[in-house]
C-alpha cells in the first residue's frame, strides 16, 4: 500500500510540475536531505519492536552532534576520536534509559521524556547555548560533500543501516526475541526469555544509532545547534508508524520505515515546489502520523480477528 | 458423547460465530476502506491547502516591473555609471564605522546596585547570545546586578523573564535582538506599573510601541541593500535573480525582505528580480531550511544569488547551496556573526558577503539607554542609538578577527567606541587602550 501511495505522490506531483519535480536534481535532494531523519527512524525500531517507546532519540542525537563539534572545534581533537566518543556517549545514554526503565519498572514514555529533556539541557550547557561551526572538513567530505550518482554518501550509509536493522530484526534470534517480547512480555517471560535483558539491548541499540544520526547531522551542516535533534522526533515517529502499514504490515520494520521516510520527504518536497508554507508541512506530518497509527490499529485488530477464527 | 442434535447445535453455533466473525471482518474491512478514503481526502485537502497557500506565497514573491533604462547595456544589471556608484558606496561600507554620541552626557553612577534583567530573543542565535553576555559583563563593570535570562525563542519564556524581573523588583529590563513587544504586552504592562524601564534592542525597524521606554537600532535595511549592491558586483554586473530567505518571527525580518526588494527595484527594475521568498521561523531553522532551499533551487534554476536576512541561518542553508552545484551561486547575508565570517575565510567559500554590527557595540547602545532612563533623562532617539554595520567580504574579513582568530572589537575600531561611551557616561577610568 505505502509503495503504491509513494508512487501516487510522485505521479501526482510529477504531473503537476514535471519540469521541476521529475528531475534528477529534485530526487537527489530528496534522498540526500533526509539521511539524518532516515537514521533516526531506524534508531526507534528496536525499542518499538520490544514494545518500548524511546522519546529521547532526537535530543540524544543533538547532544552527540554538539559533543562531536565541541571536541573537534574547541578542543582540537581529531574528528575520528570525536566520533568514537560520540558513539560511546550514545551507548551510555541507551544504557541509562534502559536501566532507568527496567530496573525501576518505570514507564519508558515518561523516563525517556525526562532523559530527552536532560540531553537537551546538556546540549545547551556544552554549547553555551550557541550554534558552533567549523568542524573538520574530513567529516563533511565523507558524509555530505562526496556523492555517488549525485546523492551524498550519507544516504547510502543510511541505506546500509536500514538493511542491517532489517536483517537483524527479521532473520536473527535477537530480532525474533525482540518481536516476541514486544507481542507479550508476560508470555515471553513465562517462556523463559530474559525480557529485561532484551529490552535493555533495545535501548542501547537506539542510543547507538541515534548517535550515528547526530554524527550525520554534523557531517551535513558542519555545525551543531542546541535544540536541533528534538525537532526530528515527530517526523521519525511518523515514519516508524507509517512503516507499520507496509512490507510487514502490523510489525515495525526497517524497510517499511525507510519507505515511509521517503514517502514523507517526497510529499513535503512536492508541497514545497507547489509553494506551500511551512505550516502545511506540519499539518502533513501530523496528519500522516495520526492516520498511520489508526491504520496500524486496524491492521492489528484485523489480525486479532483472524486469530480467533 | 455428541448427539446429532448436539452436532447440529455446534454447527449452528459455529455458523453463528462464523457469521458474527464474518460480519466483524467485513465491518473491519469497511472500516479500513473508510479510513483509506479518509486518507485520500486528507491528501487532497493538503494539496488544496498547498495550492491556496502557494497562491498566497507566490504573491509574496516580488518581481520588478519598471521599465529598463536605455543606458543599461543588454545582458547587464546596471549601467556603468551606476556600477561605479555602487562600488563607491561599498568601499565606504567596508571601512571601520565611526562613533557618534547618541545623546548628551549622562552619569553611569545611577546603575550602582540596580538590578537589570537582560533577555535575548533566542540564546541559540550566536550574535544575540554574545550581546547578552557582553551586556551582563558591562553592567557588572558599572556596578549593576545583571541577570541574564536565556531563552530558546519561545514567547512563553519571554513572558517568564519579564515576570521574574517584576518579582525581583529590577530597575530595568533589556530585551535583545528584537523581541516583539506585542507578544508580551500584559507582562510589559505589569513592568510599567512596577516602574521598570524597558529597552528593546534592535527594534528600530518599526514604529514605537507602547510599554517600551527606549530602543536601540541596527541597520538591517542598509546592510541588505549593501548586499544587493555587492551581488551585482560579484556577479560581474549580471542581472540578479534572488532567493530571499527571512524569518518574520524576528522583528527585522520583514524589513530585510523589503530592503532587498526595494534595492533591486531601484537599481535594476526590469532585469533583476526576487524570484522567491522563504519565511522560516527561528525554531525551524535547523530542520527545515535545508529542504526548503533545496526545493526553491530546484523550482527556480535561474536563481543566482541567495540573500539571507539573519546570518545565523547560513550554516543550515549551505548544504543546499553546495548540493546545487550551481557555479556563481553565493550567499549574501547580514549579521556580523563570527561563525559566518569564519566561513568566509575558507577557500571557495559560498558566503560572499556579510554586513553586520558589532555585538559589543550593541550592548553598549542598550546600556546607554538604560543609563538615560534610570537617570530620569529622555531616552536617546532610536535613530541616534545605532550600532553601525561594517561590510565584510573575503578581501577584508581577516580584519574581523583578533590575534589567534579570537573575536573582539578589532574589526570595529578596537576599543575606540567603548572608550567614547565610557567618557560619555563619566567613567573615563574604565577606558582602555
Amino acid at each position: 500500500m505505502l509503495p503504491f501511495a509513494w508512487l501516487l505522490v510522485v505521479v501526482g506531483f510529477g504531473a503537476d510540475d514535471p519540469s521541476h519535480f521529475l528531475t534528477l536534481a529534485n530526487f537527489s535532494t530528496i534522498f540526500g536531505s533526509q539521511a539524518v531523519l532516515f537514521v533516526l527512524t531506524m534508531a526507534l525500531l528496536v525499542p518499538l519492536t520490544n514494545g518500548d517507546i524511546d522519546l529521547s532519540v532526537g535530543s540524544l542525537s543533538g547532544l552527540v552532534s554538539m559533543l562531536v563539534v565541541v571536541l573537534n572545534v574547541e578542543h582540537h581533537i581529531a574528528i575520528v576520536w570525536c566520533c568514537l566518543i560520540g558513539l560511546a556517549a550514545g551507548l551510555a545514554a541507551g544504557v541509562l534509559n534502559g536501566v532507568a526503565c527496567i530496573r525501576f519498572k518505570a514507564d519508558p514514555f515518561i523516563i525517556t521524556l525526562g532523559t530527552g529533556t536532560v540531553f537537551a539541557g546538556l546540549t545547551e550547557l556544552l554549547s553555551n547555548e550557541q550554534t558552533i561551526t567549523g568542524v573538520s572538513s574530513g567529516l563533511t567530505k565523507v558524509i555530505f560533500t562526496d556523492e555517488f550518482l549525485g546523492i551524498p554518501l550519507e544516504f547510502y550509509f543510511g541505506l546500509a543501516i536500514m538493511l542491517v536493522v532489517w536483517y537483524v530484526l527479521t532473520f536473527t534470534p535477537f530480532g525474533q526475541r525482540a518481536l516476541f517480547v514486544g507481542q507479550s512480555r508476560d508470555v515471553a517471560r513465562l517462556s523463559g526469555f530474559r525480557v529485561d535483558r532484551i529490552r535493555l539491548q533495545g535501548f542501547v541499540v537506539a542510543g547507538f544509532v541515534s548517535a550515528i544520526a547526530g554524527i550525520f547531522f554534523v557531517g551535513t551542516t558542519g555545525s551543531a545547534s542546541p535544540g536541533t535533534g528534538s525537532q526530528l522526533l515527530l517526523p521519525a515517529y511518523a515514519a516508524a508508524f507509517l512503516g507499520l502499514t507496509t512490507i510487514q504490515p502490523g510489525r515495525f520494520n526497517a524497510i517499511g520505515s525507510g519507505i515511509a521516510v521517503y514517502f514523507l520527504a517526497t510529499g513535503v518536497a512536492g508541497l514545497e515546489l507547489l509553494g506551500a508554507q511551512n505550516y502545511v508541512q506540519d499539518l502533513f506530518y501530523g496528519a500522516i502520523l495520526v492516520i498511520a497509527v489508526i491504520i496500524s490499529r486496524l491492521l492489528a485488530m484485523r489480525r486479532f480477528g483472524r486469530g480467533t477464527a | 458423547m455428541r448427539t446429532r442434535e448436539g452436532e447440529k447445535s455446534m454447527v449452528r453455533g459455529r455458523g453463528a460465530i462464523g457469521k458474527r466473525e464474518a460480519r466483524g471482518r467485513s465491518a473491519l474491512e469497511r472500516g479500513t476502506r473508510r479510513f483509506l478514503g479518509a486518507l485520500s481526502l486528507v491528501g487532497a485537502g493538503a494539496l488544496l491547502l498547498a495550492a491556496c497557500s502557494s497562491s498566497s506565497s507566490s504573491s509574496s514573491s516580488v518581481s520588478s516591473a519598471k521599465a529598463s533604462s536605455t543606458a543599461v547595456p543588454s545582458g547587464t544589471a546596471v549601467s556603468a555609471s551606476t556600477l561605479a556608484s555602487i562600488k563607491s558606496t561599498l568601499a565606504k561600507a567596508e571601512q571601520v564605522p565611526t562613533w557618534t554620541a547618541p545623546g548628551p552626557a549622562v552619569s553611569a553612577s545611577v546603575l550602582k546596585g540596580k538590578g537589570i534583567l537582560v533577555m535575548p530573543i533566542n540564546s541559540e542565535i550566536g550574535a544575540c547570545n554574545t550581546q547578552a553576555h557582553d551586556f551582563q559583563a558591562l553592567g557588572t563593570k558599572l556596578g549593576a546586578n545583571v541577570t541574564l535570562f536565556p531563552t530558546s525563542g519561545q514567547p512563553s519564556q519571554w513572558e517568564t523573564g519579564i515576570e521574574d524581573a517584576v518579582s525581583a523588583h529590577d530597575a530595568a529590563i533589556v530585551m535583545l535582538c528584537g523581541i516583539i513587544p506585542g507578544a508580551v504586552a500584559p507582562q510589559l504592562q505589569a513592568a510599567e506599573s512596577a516602574g521598570i524601564a524597558v529597552v528593546d534592542g534592535n527594534y528600530n525597524e518599526t514604529n514605537n510601541y507602547q510599554y517600551l521606554d527606549g530602543e536601540t537600532a541596527v541597520e538591517v535595511t542598509q546592510g541588505m541593500q549593501d548586499d544587493v549592491d555587492y551581488a551585482i558586483v560579484h556577479l560581474g554586473n549580471k542581472p540578479v535573480q534572488a532567493l530571499m530567505i527571512t524569518s518574520n518571527s524576528v522583528i527585522q525580518g520583514p524589513a530585510a525582505s523589503a530592503a532587498v526588494s526595494s534595492q533591486i527595484s531601484s537599481l535594476c527594475p526590469s532585469r533583476c528580480s526576487v524570484v522567491d521568498t522563504l519565511d522560516v521561523p527561528i525554531q525551524d531553522w535547523a530542520t527545515q531550511l535545508e529542504s526548503d532551499v533545496d526545493s526553491a533551487l530546484v523550482a527556480h534554476p535561474n536563481i543566482n544569488a541567495i540573500f539571507i536576512a539573519f546570518d545565523g541561518m547560513t550554516q543550515f542553508v549551505l548544504p543546499a547551496v553546495e548540493q546545487a552545484h550551481r557555479p556563481g551561486l553565493a550567499i549574501y547575508t547580514w549579521g556580523g556573526s563570527r561563525s559566518v565570517e569564519k566561513l568566509m575565510t575558507e577557500p571557495n567559500s559560498l558566503v560572499a558577503s556579510d554586513s553586520g554590527p558589532n555585538e559589543d557595540w550593541d550592548a553598549f547602545d542598550a546600556m546607554d539607554q538604560v543609563i538615560r532612563l534610570l537617570g530620569h533623562h529622555p531616552a536617546a532617539p532610536v535613530s541616534k542609538e545605532i550600532d553601525p554595520n561594517r561590510f565584510w567580504i573575503p578581501s577584508n574579513v581577516s580584519q574581523f578577527f583578533g590575534p589567534g582568530d579570537t573575536y573582539g572589537n578589532e574589526g570595529y575600531g578596537g576599543n575606540t567606541f567603548e572608550n567614547d561611551f565610557f567618557k560619555l557616561w563619566g567613567v573615563p577610568q574604565l577606558a582602555s587602550s
